[in-house]
């Protein structure tokens, strides 16, 4: 019965323990080589929105470009993969907005904004507006995004966002009617 | 002798453990320090704006009543075991940051108190005499400042409770705490709140930011 114990200990040791003498790179996932004409801002990039009662709210962005590591937890096999970071930053209070951008497979991306609390997703072949006037100016290839967020802990508070290529955010419009217009 | 001694001291041990030598005390929030928190229903969500007319708001995502539990002990024996009640409330704000009030019965040889924790900063008064017990202030800049009325610094705030307050051409009958810093001792950000004022009536109805910009309740 001892020696079965033991047994059994010394294999539950043996399954437990890392068996990786090395680890082998199996992808590293690019973006696509047009990356930089879908993202609109440069770091230090600065941009002001207007508030429908006129207030003007000052941004500045910050980039972090990074190359990120996955794979799973006992695997000795990863991958990287390029990541973009953009921080859009006020003096003024406001919502945190942030970029998310990470490459995947097969020269596809994810792209996502999230403002407060709510995110917003960009997919392939979402359909876009050909123009759209905002603020007395003509956008062109305008995404009217909704928030893909869902909580019942707290109700929404930003509703939408109108978003290009070119120019970034462009409209944000709150649950309670407030909108802020790229200047 | 020392038999006798030793006889006595094990009769008070025996004594004090038995559950009868504790004494039990529970203490419950007195209706004036239980009137700081607000607990009407349109009060879960509320909307503040600013001076330039941007509004935002407020959600309460945690509330608690309930009984906190301490004791003391003698020679490792409890000997008095203290319940005393407690309530809470937690409101999110995505743009300000989060804000909580906690109301504290206190126990038998200390006021109840009340305590507010704002964006940077954690503030304490007596619920009885309404003198600070308690500030900590901490930025997010890694800097800090803590004062309480145990120590000889010098208090950087005022802080008193009114009735009657007037705040953007609206009167809160109701007592109403006003929380101001005096010398806001270099560390606070742009965003940290130096000013605010609460109503038992309605709860948060004022807040002003170093910056200078005004927040009034709607």
């Amino acid at each position: 019965m001892k020696i079965l114990i033991i047994s059994f200990l010394i294999a539950s040791v043996g399954f437990c323990t890392p068996k990786c003498d090395e680890s082998n790179l199996i992808d590293a996932y690019a973006f696509p080589e047009n990356m930089e004409e879908l993202i609109p801002y440069e770091n230090q990039d600065k941009f002001t929105l207007i508030h429908n009662s006129g207030t003007e709210i000052p941004f500045e962005v910050f980039r972090n470009s990074t190359i990120e590591t996955g794979g799973c937890d006992h695997c000795c096999d990863y991958y990287t993969y390029e990541n973009e970071e953009l921080f859009v930053i006020s003096d003024y209070p406001f919502y945190d907005i942030q970029f998310n951008i990470n490459a995947g497979e097969e020269g596809i991306f994810n792209y996502g904004i999230s403002i407060g609390r709510e995110y917003f997703s960009l997919e392939e072949n979402m359909q876009m507006s050909d123009s759209v006037k905002i603020n007395d100016q003509y956008f062109h290839e305008v995404f009217k995004l909704k928030s893909n967020s869902y909580s019942e802990e707290y109700e929404r508070e930003v509703d939408s966002l109108y978003f290009n290529y070119s120019t970034g955010i462009l409209k944000i419009i709150q649950q309670n009617g407030d909108t802020y217009e790229i200047h | 002798m020392k038999f006798i001694k030793l006889f006595l001291f094990a009769s008070f041990l025996l004594l004090i453990s038995c559950n009868g030598a504790i004494v039990y005390e529970e203490i419950d929030l007195q209706a004036e320090t239980e009137a700081w928190i607000v607990q009407e229903e349109s009060y879960r969500s509320f909307q503040m704006t600013d001076e330039n007319g941007i509004k935002n708001s407020w959600n309460l995502t945690e509330e608690d009543n309930y009984y906190s539990e301490s004791g003391s002990a003698f020679l490792l024996i409890p000997t008095r075991k203290t319940m005393r009640e407690m309530y809470y409330q937690k409101f999110r704000n995505t743009i300000l940051g989060d804000f909580s009030i906690n109301a504290d019965a206190g126990f038998s040889d200390v006021n109840p108190w009340v305590s507010f924790n704002m964006p940077d900063l954690s503030f304490e008064f007596d619920a009885v005499t309404h003198k600070p017990n308690r500030l900590y202030l901490s930025p997010n800049n890694g800097k800090s400042f803590s004062w309480s009325e145990y120590e000889d610094v010098e208090l950087p705030l005022e802080f008193q409770v009114v009735t009657n307050f007037e705040v953007n051409g609206k009167t809160y009958q109701e007592e109403v705490a006003i929380f101001e810093l005096t010398d806001q001792i270099g560390i606070l950000e742009p965003k940290s709140v130096v000013k605010f004022a609460f109503s038992k009536d309605v709860g948060l109805i004022f807040i002003e930011l170093k910056s200078g910009l005004k927040y009034f309740r709607i």
